[in-house]
């Protein structure tokens, strides 16, 4: 009996892989499933077993019966009586709208913007030709200072400069609003340097300003490390050092550790520090009452880390390979 | 600024090891950016000496070089080098050994003759940076002992340290070991100058006299005699190597390394050359020049810092010496020249002259005013050690603008406030006083080595950096402020990059300075331009983010990515207020550009190229997405768009333009398929947006739907007709649109079928047929008598 159920499955699977038509999927129902049908037959002989064999081989017909209906049934779906209307290949792709997303800069640049925003930063804006004024003599660099080398600046005039950092913006917000002061402000900036793999003449930064009563380094500290954390993950490692800059004092650049196959190092991410005393006393606001610290940090630097961009000029070639990957 | 770790013992004691000391100088603020190692102990390398030089058979500019390295063997050895020569002590790095670069020495046939090892110059071997040809040795090494031992070279380890402008203290030995005595917690040594000096005055013989005080508050001489001008000793030589300087002879040489230890600049004068026995420091009149040591001629800035002697300049004062003056090998008497110059006059000058100089460098950040005597003491010691110099007794100092060191209150609870701290008065005055700053009765007394710290948040600095920037505790929570006010304009630029990206488009950020020629000629308007540009092709600022698109456009399609583009691009532009010293107008607009399938060439594409209808469908699109309402379409002309071509406005203004870019400027960034643009001001629509929703309620009753085919003139403009339809549809007229447009066989050439599809409904009631009747009549007798429309038959 064992025997001649596997036979008849055998032949089920072989006639199923030969059926090509409708009329090929009827004739090989009424051969197996029909009244004299080789299955029906098997369960005509299910009487002459031995009682105990029975309930086994009853379980194992019914399966192959169960096997040939599905079959069947799934294969007159592809071309049974309704079926040339309804078949379609639905292998071929879906017919789906054009994908499109936001430049990497702009993903990130919203990243940046939340990320403060939760801790109460709001955007300001400041134009991207400034005076001499908002570049430089407001942020405590007077003419001949040696900070002004740092920097390539490219003029309009003698008074008008691109600007080189978004630090004017500190200046402008300070002007309009008294402390207490939370910004952020995203823009592009300008620098004198011929285009390779690591410098575009112009990129485009994010800055930072905070000023109220009792603001101290440990609260810059605070809020830069929580941004580290939230940008490139709760294990990010960061560190500060004392550095120089003309509108801040104490000063900080601070580093992020970033772990590679064959070690890791200290990166620099940021410049910030304690907003210096001749700037918060230019604009009127008492630095004897009020404290503040300032960040600026390169987008377009931070989108490099993040997505393992090498070449600075791939974000402005627009190439959609590129793009398409962020 | 270059400093080396083993000159460094010379002032304190080191127990960190060089990474560890790197790593710590970064810390307090002077950033190590690299560590050089200076290392001669390479297995292999031996001193030879080159027996016979012939040329190569086979190669002009190579050299068949017998050596010996003291062994019976001899070596033939083929070297590449021009300067080798017979009689050369040389660096033979022999077959086996491994170059610091990486580059093994193996036995090999250059040009068919076999080479056994090679001739190294300093630049293989790892000690400079660059070389001109081989290393030759000092003659009397003992031949085929290894190069280090031969030399008594020790290893060492060079920091690159990236000094900060306000640090010119830190630009010597001394300053760095002052920091490196603070990070050990050990003393600072300091040389202590000793010579003796002749029974004659230097008073009798040299008269200096200051005409200009405020850029020269201070000008001490000295006079040495009998100078014997000579090489420098190895160890000299050795260490001015390691910080990037090459040896002259032992005058200069000590100056510089006076200059490297003590980071002050001093001049050597061939005292025959000045006459009179006067120094007279004067300001330059205009058009004055001088030709420096370097043999160039300079013309002045007026109001430059001049040395002279009785008769002309002899130095422009602290930038470089002079021609006239200079040390050289016959010279016998040094005038040595310690000042100290204002940084302000420095800068100043040297912004027209443009000179680099180590004196420059450090006068134009600040000197130590009261480290004159010291420096020149220290060199003069040397002149007597090593030039077997004779000192006149006594320093002709004139000191006219003395300055004091800076006292500033200390004020610890600001301080603390400042960094976030709370430390006692007593470890503040601890901290500082390890760099030399002390604390009494309440002050701080900064020595005038550190001129960059005038007030108490450069105290503040100073005693963070020394207490450890890690150190300092992070704060839980901080307080915010109620009133945070957020910046709707910068989140509705976001929303339209998502709405766009959503729809298809790919955002885009291009460079906002161009060729202002090209950008004129395309433009017709006058752009921003910029002083000092990088190249022609960024000397001005754009006025239109078009042309930037259509550069996206081309970039794509020479890289086989032509079959469908749709970008945008949100970003500034610079429109020219007339005068270059007034700030431009800055907007921020919103450029869009299509061009290819606008279903792409997937299996469902309907291969259609995009037309005029889908620029207009995706600024509409836009609009209704934001609820901008009221706006108008007006035929145009413009510098990119025309015949396919709509101006945008709400009321009278203006907001921006749509259509098909002209033939002429698809044809320059050769784009093959038609091209649709659009430019909209975004600071505009921002005020017109509709913010206020309030719910109308959705009607209950049936609507009635109604549609009207009519025949019209092929050139009727359907927006007439809509806006007729609406005119005429009374009250319940609550939606009218064009389903089908028709032209062909079935009329008249001149003519098109319009059908319009059209709602009417009440909120109160159901309408009857013939109310809707009575407005679809008079709505057809208007189309009539306007437009000579028919009914469809």
């Amino acid at each position: 009996m064992k025997e001649e159920i596997k036979s008849v499955q055998l032949q089920l699977e072989e006639d199923l892989q030969s059926v090509a038509d409708e009329k090929a999927l009827k004739e090989l129902r009424i051969r197996f499933l029909g009244r004299k049908g080789l299955i029906t037959n098997l369960f005509r002989k299910l009487g002459e077993v031995p009682k105990e064999e029975r309930p086994l081989f009853g379980k194992m017909l019914n399966e192959l019966r169960q096997r040939a209906e599905d079959a069947i049934s799934e294969k007159r779906s592809r071309f049974g009586e309704k079926a040339p209307t309804d078949w379609i290949d639905l292998t071929l792709p879906g017919r789906k709208p054009i994908v499109a997303r936001k430049h990497p800069l702009t993903q990130v640049r919203e990243e940046i913007k939340q990320i403060f925003a939760q801790m109460g930063f709001s955007v300001a804006e400041g134009p991207e030709v400034e005076t001499d004024y908002y570049n430089f003599e407001a942020l405590n660099i007077p003419k001949l200072h040696p900070a002004r080398d740092m920097q390539d600046t490219l003029y309009i005039s003698e008074e008008l400069v691109l600007r080189t950092h978004t630090s004017p913006v500190q200046i402008r917000t300070m002007e309009k609003q008294k402390p207490p002061i939370r910004i952020i402000a995203p823009g592009r900036v300008y620098r004198r340097d011929t285009p390779d793999a690591s410098h575009s003449p112009f990129f485009h930064q994010v800055e930072g300003l905070c000023v109220d009563k009792n603001i101290s380094l440990g609260d810059l500290k605070a809020v830069l490390s929580v941004f580290a954390q939230k940008m490139f993950g709760q294990d990010a490692r960061v560190r500060f050092r004392p550095s120089f800059f003309p509108f801040t004092e104490p000063s900080a650049e601070m580093d992020l550790w970033w772990q590679t196959p064959k070690g890791g190092e200290w990166l620099e991410i940021m410049g910030c520090g304690m907003v210096h005393p001749n700037v918060l006393e230019g604009v009127g606001i008492d630095s004897r009452v009020y404290s503040g610290y300032a960040f600026g940090m390169g987008i377009d630097r931070i989108a490099m880390l993040k997505f393992g961009i090498t070449d600075i000029r791939l974000l402005y070639d627009n190439d959609m390979r590129f793009l398409q990957q962020f | 600024m270059k400093i080396s770790y083993n000159w460094l013992k010379e002032y304190v004691e080191l127990s960190l090891s060089p990474e560890k000391l790197a790593e710590a100088l970064s810390l307090v603020g002077l950033e190590v950016e690299e560590v050089i190692e200076k290392r001669l102990d390479i297995p292999g390398i031996v001193v030879g000496k080159v027996l016979k030089t012939e040329k190569h058979p086979n190669a002009d500019k190579l050299t068949l070089c017998t050596v010996t390295i003291g062994e019976s063997s001899e070596l033939h050895i083929i070297c590449g080098a021009p300067n080798v020569a017979e009689g050369q002590t040389v660096p033979v790095a022999m077959v086996g050994s491994k170059l610091p670069n990486g580059m093994k020495i193996r036995k090999a046939k250059i040009r068919g003759v076999e080479s056994e090892g090679m001739i190294c110059s300093e630049e293989e071997l790892g000690l400079s940076d660059h070389s001109e040809g081989i290393w030759v040795l000092p003659d009397g090494l003992e031949l085929g002992k290894p190069l280090a031992q031969a030399l008594e070279f020790e290893t060492d380890y060079v920091f690159d340290i990236g000094v900060t402008p306000n640090r010119p203290d830190a630009l010597s030995h001394i300053g760095v070991a002052r920091e490196v005595a603070a990070i050990e917690g050990k003393p600072l040594q300091l040389p202590e100058p000793d010579f003796t000096e002749l029974k004659e005055s230097v008073e009798n013989l040299v008269q200096v006299e200051i005409l200009c005080p405020e850029g020269c508050p201070r000008y001490a001489a000295r006079l040495i005699r009998n100078v014997k001008i000579g090489p420098s000793p190895t160890w000299m030589v050795r260490r001015l190597e390691a910080v990037g300087l090459r040896s002259i002879n032992n005058v200069v040489d000590i100056t510089n390394y006076v200059l490297m230890e003590t980071g002050h600049p001093l001049h050597a004068f061939d005292f025959k050359y000045i006459n009179g026995g006067k120094i007279i420091v004067r300001e330059s009149k205009e058009g004055e020049s001088f030709t420096t040591l370097d043999e160039k001629e300079h013309t002045l800035p007026e109001g430059t810092v001049l040395i002279c002697d009785a008769e002309r300049p002899v130095a422009i004062g602290g930038i470089m010496g002079g021609l006239n003056s200079e040390v050289t090998s016959t010279t016998t008497e040094v005038l040595l020249e310690s000042a100290y110059f204002n940084p302000e006059f420095i800068r100043r000058s040297n912004r027209v002259l443009g000179i680099h100089s180590e004196a420059a460098q450090r006068f134009a950040r600040g000197a130590d005013p009261n480290g004159v005597l010291y420096a020149q003491a220290r060199a003069t010691q040397l002149l007597v050690e090593l030039c077997e110099g004779e000192v006149y007794a006594g320093v002709v100092d004139n000191y006219p603008r003395k300055i004091y060191p800076v006292e500033i209150e200390l004020e610890p609870e600001r301080i603390n406030t400042l960094i976030g701290v709370d430390l006692s008065v007593q470890k503040m005055s601890e901290l500082l006083n390890k760099i030399g700053l002390k604390v009494q009765n309440g002050k701080v007394i900064v020595p005038t080595f550190r001129p960059d710290i005038t007030q108490t948040a450069d105290i503040a600095e100073e005693v963070a950096r020394l207490y450890g920037y890690d150190n300092i505790p992070l704060p839980e929570n901080t307080a915010l402020p109620y009133q945070a006010w957020q910046n709707e304009f910068d989140d509705f630029i976001e929303e339209i990059k998502t709405i766009l990206s959503d729809a298809g488009y790919q955002e885009v950020i291009t460079n906002s300075m161009i060729n202002s020629q090209q950008w004129e000629e395309w433009t017709g308007e006058k752009i921003y331009p910029i002083l000092n540009p990088i190249s022609r092709d960024m000397d001005g600022l754009r006025n239109t983010l078009i042309p930037s698109l259509l550069g996206v456009l081309q970039w794509n399609v020479n890289r086989q990515m032509r079959e469908q583009l749709a970008v945008f691009e949100i970003n500034t532009v610079f429109h020219h207020p007339g005068d270059i010293h007034q700030q431009p107008t800055e907007l921020i607009q919103l450029g869009l550009a299509i061009t290819g399938l606008r279903e792409g060439d997937g299996w469902y594409s309907n291969r259609q190229l995009f037309d005029f209808y889908d620029i207009k469908g995706i600024v509409e699109y836009l609009a209704d997405k934001i609820f901008l309402d009221n706006i108008q379409f007006i035929p145009y002309d413009g510098f990119a768009v025309e015949y396919q071509a709509l101006e945008m406005k709400s009321g009278t203004e203006s907001l921006g333009y749509l259509g098909k870019l002209k033939k002429s400027l698809q044809k320059k960034f050769d784009l093959e398929n038609p091209v649709f643009v659009a430019e909209i001001n975004l600071r505009k629509v921002f005020e017109l947006v509709q913010r206020e929703r309030r719910y109308r309620e959705i009607p209950r009753y049936p609507r009635v739907e109604r549609d009207l085919a009519i025949v019209v003139d092929r050139i009727v403009e359907v927006q007439q007709l809509l806006d007729e339809i609406r005119e005429k549809g009374g009250e319940y007229l609550t939606s009218a649109y064009v389903f089908d447009i028709y032209t062909g066989e079935q009329i008249d050439k001149t003519k098109k079928s319009v059908a319009f599809r059209l709602f009417f409904q009440s909120t109160e009631r159901t309408l009857t047929e013939n109310e809707v009747n009575a407005f679809t009549d008079r709505i057809l007798n208007s189309l009539e008598k306007k437009f000579g429309a028919r009914l469809r038959s």
